[in-house]
């Protein structure tokens, strides 16, 4: 009875488009925090890889930062 | 004349709503970036309260008119719009007495379909509309921020999981500061343009604008005031109540409840499901604690919530009818709600001057 007053396909949509959003979104800043951390330790240590670990950091920084991008223009978007 | 006092009453209890609102909802912006000290509590609601205000600047759309779908449109009069807002704004402040978060568009709805419903009887209501509107979101919301928040944090855990905590803890303080930046500002854009929304159908009601006008200025600043003004003195209990009593967290769990909720709300407003963003940060802060252990969720505090928000429309609803059945004692004009706002005013007064004598009320730094 509940679901027949909102189409079960809004749901549906809500709970994957939230899951995929919410998980990739902390994903891509765990990355962030990840690349960083190793690329400081390697510098640190002088070992090889701090270019390689800061790119991913700057890498998934940029996809993070996309998603926040996105999330404004949905904020605007709105009707 | 006695139209225009209704008017600028409604106006001046849109703006006190407004301004609870902002008090209300600050921690679901900040109290998780405070609680794991990414930033300090004056930094925090200062950020908060900036945000509120350029966000109500950013859509000036009126989408947010009040209560559409669930009351019926042409019943609505200023009357009714003021006793409901007394409604929202008193389970607002009971609320925040007890520390528990809650929708104040829950509590808006609540309280206008009360006064509609003292006034015109049960077919001022639509079932089907609160049903879609307020029961299923508020059925959908927490659970799923619960689960996406459970699932993202172990996917970071697993990511981060051997690197130096303090270095980990300093990289996600850093995305809490822009995911609640993000909250903020998508606050602002929400919730301020409710208040608009509301004086500008009571300008339109008493034939100062059309309902084809734009918004005028003042309304939009008024607004956008209010609810930064609000933000800015911040509900510190319920802050509280968010940041550390429902879990003690860790920056990740944090940024992953910031994150997943900006992320939760923002699909579902895409996908044209809008949900409470009280719901979502709450359910999404218990998501981040329980998948690390769900012992670690004192369920007697989420219990309490969730009471809070069964209680939310009924409660609202029923101030919102006994507000409306009082200004009726005083006939149509603007006696009634002119004593109800006295009366309502006398009240908040006594209580800051109990709170200022006991010496209890609560600071950022208290």
């Amino acid at each position: 009875m509940l679901l027949a007053a909102v189409k079960a396909s809004d749901i549906l949509n809500v709970i994957w488009v939230s899951l995929v959003a919410g998980v990739f979104v902390t994903a891509a800043f765990s990355f962030v925090v990840l690349g960083g951390a190793r690329s400081a330790e390697a510098r640190r240590n002088g070992q090889g890889g701090a270019a390689l670990w800061g790119g991913v950091a700057a890498v998934a920084f940029l996809l993070f930062a996309g998603v926040v991008v996105y999330g404004v223009h949905v904020m605007l978007a709105k009707s | 004349m006695e139209s225009d006092v209704v008017l600028w009453i409604v106006v001046g209890t849109a703006l006190a709503f407004d301004f609870t609102n902002g008090f209300h909802d600050t921690a679901n912006a900040i109290a998780t970036s405070i609680s794991t000290r990414a930033m300090g509590p004056r930094v925090a609601v200062t950020l908060a309260a900036a945000l509120n205000f350029v966000g109500a600047f950013l859509s000036l759309k009126v989408a947010a008119t009040i209560a559409s779908g669930i009351v019926d449109a042409d019943l609505i009069t200023p009357p009714i719009v003021f006793a409901g807002l007394i409604g929202a704004i008193a389970w607002n402040l009971a609320t925040w007495y007890f520390g528990l978060p809650s929708s104040s568009s829950h509590a808006l709805i609540g309280g206008v379909v009360g006064a509609a419903f003292a006034a015109a009887g049960s077919k001022a209501v639509l079932g089907d509309g609160l049903l879609e509107k307020v029961v299923i979101p508020a059925l959908v919301a927490p659970v799923l921020a619960m689960l996406v928040a459970g699932v993202a944090i172990l996917v970071a855990y697993r990511i981060v999981g051997r690197q130096h905590p303090s270095t980990v803890s300093r990289g996600f303080r850093l995305g809490q500061i822009i995911s609640g930046s993000l909250f903020s500002l998508s606050h602002g854009t929400n919730d301020a343009q409710k208040t608009m929304g509301i004086i500008f159908l009571a300008l339109v009601a008493n034939g100062n604008l059309q309902a084809s006008d734009d918004i005028p200025t003042w309304v939009v600043i008024s607004a956008a005031t209010a609810i930064a003004l609000g933000t800015y003195v911040g509900g510190w209990r319920i802050i509280r109540t968010m940041g550390s009593r429902i879990i003690k967290m860790d920056p990740a769990q944090g940024f992953a409840a910031q994150g997943v909720g900006a992320a939760v709300i923002l699909s579902a407003s895409h996908v044209g499901f809008p949900l409470s963003t009280t719901h979502v940060i709450s359910g999404a802060i218990m998501g981040a604690g329980a998948a690390k252990r769900v012992s670690a969720v004192r369920w007697g505090v989420a219990g309490n919530i969730v009471v809070a928000w069964v209680l939310t429309l009924p409660a609202s609803a029923m101030v919102g009818g006994a507000t409306y059945g009082v200004t009726r004692l005083f006939g149509t004009g603007p006696a009634g709600p002119i004593v109800v706002s006295v009366v309502v005013v006398a009240l908040l007064l006594w209580a800051l001057a109990r709170r200022a004598v006991t010496g209890s009320t609560l600071t950022a730094e208290g």
